[in-house]
């Protein structure tokens, strides 16, 4: 006799609230369909070969492995470049400095999080690139490395932050214990916090790739913006492409409704489903170390 | 008949969370304009049993009340019945004194605003009425437009009742009112109590057995998922 | 010396070092974005219309454009965020469309901004006719910063002690008034900073309007709702990639400084008041 129904009260309140969600969810629905949707022409003519191929041509071959090859090498290149930065000083803030100091440091750090992208861009291409191209005596200084460079300084606040409040969230107890067992300060984070907040950890990177892999505007002036995969494929200072970069620099021109629209939507399927990935797994990490 | 003698009758009742019964069987009737105290061990579903008198509990998930519960002669679970004028009709004190971060005035009209029947009601005449049947108005009658937080844990939680009274209920629930309140305030809230059961139907959840017997004619326990009129077991 | 204690200081040494490579390199873009651009700026540069390619006059209208597109962004987006997060928190009630939902945000949190640019160009441009147009910009840019403004905003009604919406039902209010008189009030500072942070993100972005909403040169003011605006940012891309003239290079530099004193500012405003808030929670 009680059962309630699913929406019990209807006034006009609920009919505004409603019309709101149903905007942002069919807008979110609708995004993720389209993204499928047109990215079928493309899937249709070159079949999987356009996940495989190697040769872009608009109007006559889609490939886009050397993208996505970019995409993975500049990301695991930020990653590995940003770790022991990220984590060091998320373990020295964390546990080793007083409340005060770390407050400054978080702020600061959310401040330079929310650096826009086209100042590292200019940065990476009035700079940077000047300085990878006389410090290696290469002929051109935009490549692969300049660009995973210039992501890892791009993603070491939003790597730290999180990687912070991992190392926090591991109770002072488990501190006080470890300590009194006659264990030093360091040996108690090494061997006692540190693998506690593994999962958080490890969130807190999968995070920072997803963004780095995300980014566009700092990468695409940077990376040199050749579609192909370097000779030998682990030639980092070659120029290379990445998914976000190409889809930046041709999307201008292919506006509208043909194969090669249709193919950059479908590179950005492609990212989204890594980044997807990546951050899913994040924050399933990240929940799972709470 | 019975409808003139009693403000609430309970048949059958069953209030479970999950599918775990807190309340089973449960049949009682509480009469008009007197205090009724609701006493049982701590756990026992006092507190559930009063909330479902106003349909508090409708918004925590998984909890299901069957049985008939009639209060002011209507099933309060028909989908007929209009949530929002029953809670104006049955008002709730709370256990923790809890004033909005505003104003005293503000607080007092905080129910009123909403309502009031259009045709300007005077609402500073009826905040004052709610505050003077609250024991409250002499001693903030000047500070009206201070911030509600000054006031002592006793007198937020006068300034509570007032609130509810504002919107002249004709059935007042009480949980646990004084237990966070030092001996002075409880017992200002006690004499509070005797001073409304004239116009209001009060029920009361206490823990103090003595309080129940100084201000409740009628007794309900509640123990063991049953509820008994008196006489009570209750140790 | 014991060695457990001298591994230990090896140890904090190198974390200092970490950090302070960090610290330093950090550092180091602050002050090149600073001295770099602080030559650029001049009354002039400021309140002038950029001629002679980006190497003469000032980024007036560039400030304009990106006023423009974030605040926008931000009205059109506060209303649905909010009324989303309402009608999640107050109407929602069965857990699995709750959290069908908060994934839907979260999985919109993801999506890389160029994506935006794509898909929203498709909705807005075409479908919409707007074309290449700061409509379009705006629209972009609402959808991009949706789940900044939601999170924000749904903390903060999550938050609501549980005893200010009891008092609120128990005096009977239907949902629409416990909205306005209890949930509103006091999320409010959620709304504030999630709008803060919202604006700072869509100041920020580059990748999704560069080619939905912007053109390079010839543009002042938007007259209809078809036309293009310029931005402080595309004006940088611009700048960065093809300019030859140094006096256009250091024109880039100080449009960058403007551009992150405005991000900073917004950013500093939110963590302040969180700051204060959590000083209040706190008491």
């Amino acid at each position: 006799m009680n059962k309630q129904p699913l929406f019990p009260e209807r006034g006009p309140a609920f009919w505004l609230t409603g019309l709101a969600a149903a905007i942002s969810a069919g807008t979110i629905g609708l995004l993720f369909v389209s993204l499928v949707v047109e990215s079928v022409p493309v899937f249709k003519s070159e079949g999987v070969s356009f996940l495989w191929g190697t040769d872009w041509f608009a109007g006559e071959v889609y490939g886009a492995l050397p993208m996505i090859y970019g995409s993975l090498m500049v990301t695991g290149l930020a990653v590995v470049m940003v770790l022991p930065f990220a984590l060091g000083s998320a373990i020295l803030t964390s546990e080793f400095l007083s409340g005060r100091v770390r407050l400054v440091v978080k702020a600061a750090m959310e401040l330079l999080a929310g650096v826009p992208g086209i100042l590292y861009g200019l940065m990476g291409i009035a700079l940077l690139a000047v300085w990878v191209r006389d410090l290696f005596g290469l002929i051109d200084g935009n490549t692969l490395f300049t660009a995973g460079l210039l992501l890892a300084v791009m993603i070491l606040p939003t790597v730290m932050t999180l990687a912070e409040d991992a190392l926090r969230a591991v109770p002072g107890e488990t501190r006080d214990t470890a300590l009194s067992q006659g264990l030093t300060r360091m040996e108690t984070v090494m061997q006692v916090v540190v693998p506690q907040a593994l999962p958080g950890l490890a969130g807190a990177v999968f995070l920072g790739l997803g963004r780095a892999m995300g980014e566009t505007i700092a990468v695409m002036l940077v990376i040199g913006g050749i579609d192909r995969i370097p000779q030998p494929w682990f030639d980092l200072f070659a120029s290379g492409q990445n998914i976000p970069s190409k889809i930046g620099r041709e999307a201008a021109e292919a506006l509208g409704f043909d194969l090669q629209w249709s193919a950059l939507i479908a590179l950005g399927l492609v990212l989204f489903v890594m980044v997807m990935t990546l951050t899913t797994a994040g924050h399933f990490l990240l929940r799972k170390a709470r | 008949m019975t409808e003139n003698v009693y403000a609430i009758q309970l048949e059958n009742v069953r209030l479970s969370y999950s599918g775990k019964a807190v309340i089973d069987g449960a049949s009682c009737a509480i009469r008009k304009n007197a205090v009724t105290a609701v006493v049982g061990p701590s756990g026992s579903g006092k507190s559930t049993l009063l909330r479902t008198l106003c349909r508090m509990n409708d918004r925590i998930p998984g909890f299901r009340a069957e049985g008939s519960v009639r209060v002011l002669g209507r099933d309060i679970h028909d989908p007929g019945i209009n949530v929002y004028e029953l809670r104006k009709r049955v008002g709730m004190v709370f256990q923790k004194p809890c004033v909005f971060p505003k104003s005293i005035y503000e607080n007092v009209v905080f129910g009123l605003r909403f309502h009031a029947s259009p045709n300007g009601e005077n609402f500073s005449e009826r905040a004052e009425r709610a505050l003077r049947d609250a024991f409250l108005w002499d001693e903030v009658k000047d500070r009206l437009d201070q911030p509600a937080h000054i006031l002592s844990q006793g007198q937020q939680q006068r300034l509570a009742m007032a609130r509810t009274l504002a919107v002249d209920p004709e059935i007042l629930l009480m949980d646990e009112p004084t237990s966070a309140l030092d001996s002075k305030s409880a017992n200002a809230i006690e004499d509070l109590i005797l001073s409304l059961k004239e116009h209001h139907t009060i029920v009361l959840v206490t823990h103090h057995v003595e309080q129940a017997e100084r201000v409740a004619e009628d007794l309900i326990c509640v123990d063991d998922q049953t509820v008994c009129h008196k006489p009570c077991q209750y140790p | 010396m014991n060695p457990r204690l001298w591994k230990e200081r090896a140890t904090i040494l190198i974390l200092y070092g970490l950090t302070g490579c960090g610290c330093l390199v950090l550092a180091v873009i602050l002050t090149t974005v600073i001295m770099k651009g602080a030559p650029a700026l001049s009354g002039e540069f400021l309140f002038e219309e950029s001629r002679n390619f980006g190497s003469e006059g000032g980024i007036f209208y560039q400030m304009i454009g990106t006023l423009i597109l974030m605040a926008g962004a931000a009205i059109v987006c506060l209303p649905v965020a909010l009324g989303s997060v309402l009608f999640q928190t107050e109407f929602l009630h069965s857990p699995p469309l709750k959290k069908m939902f908060r994934f839907l945000i979260y999985s919109l949190n993801a999506v890389p901004t160029i994506i935006f640019g794509l898909i929203g160009y498709l909705f807005f441009g075409v479908l919409l006719d707007a074309g290449v147009s700061w409509v379009t910009g705006v629209l972009i840019l609402a959808v991009m910063i949706l789940p900044t403004l939601h999170v924000s905003i749904h903390e903060a009604v999550e938050s609501i002690p549980d005893h200010y919406r009891e008092a609120g039902l128990a005096l009977g209010l239907s949902p629409g008034q416990q909205m306005r008189a209890v949930i509103l009030p006091q999320s409010m500072y959620g709304m504030v900073t999630g709008t803060l942070l919202g604006l700072a993100r869509a100041a920020g972005e580059t990748a999704a309007i560069m080619f939905t909403a912007t053109a390079f040169s010839g543009v002042q003011l938007p007259q209809s709702w078809t036309e293009p605006v310029t931005t402080l940012q595309t004006h940088i891309l611009v700048l960065a990639q093809e300019a030859t003239n140094p006096k256009a290079l250091t024109h880039a530099w100080g449009a960058g400084l403007v551009l992150l004193t405005l991000v900073f500012i917004l950013i500093s405003v939110t963590l302040w008041i969180r700051s204060g808030m959590e000083m209040e929670a706190e008491r």
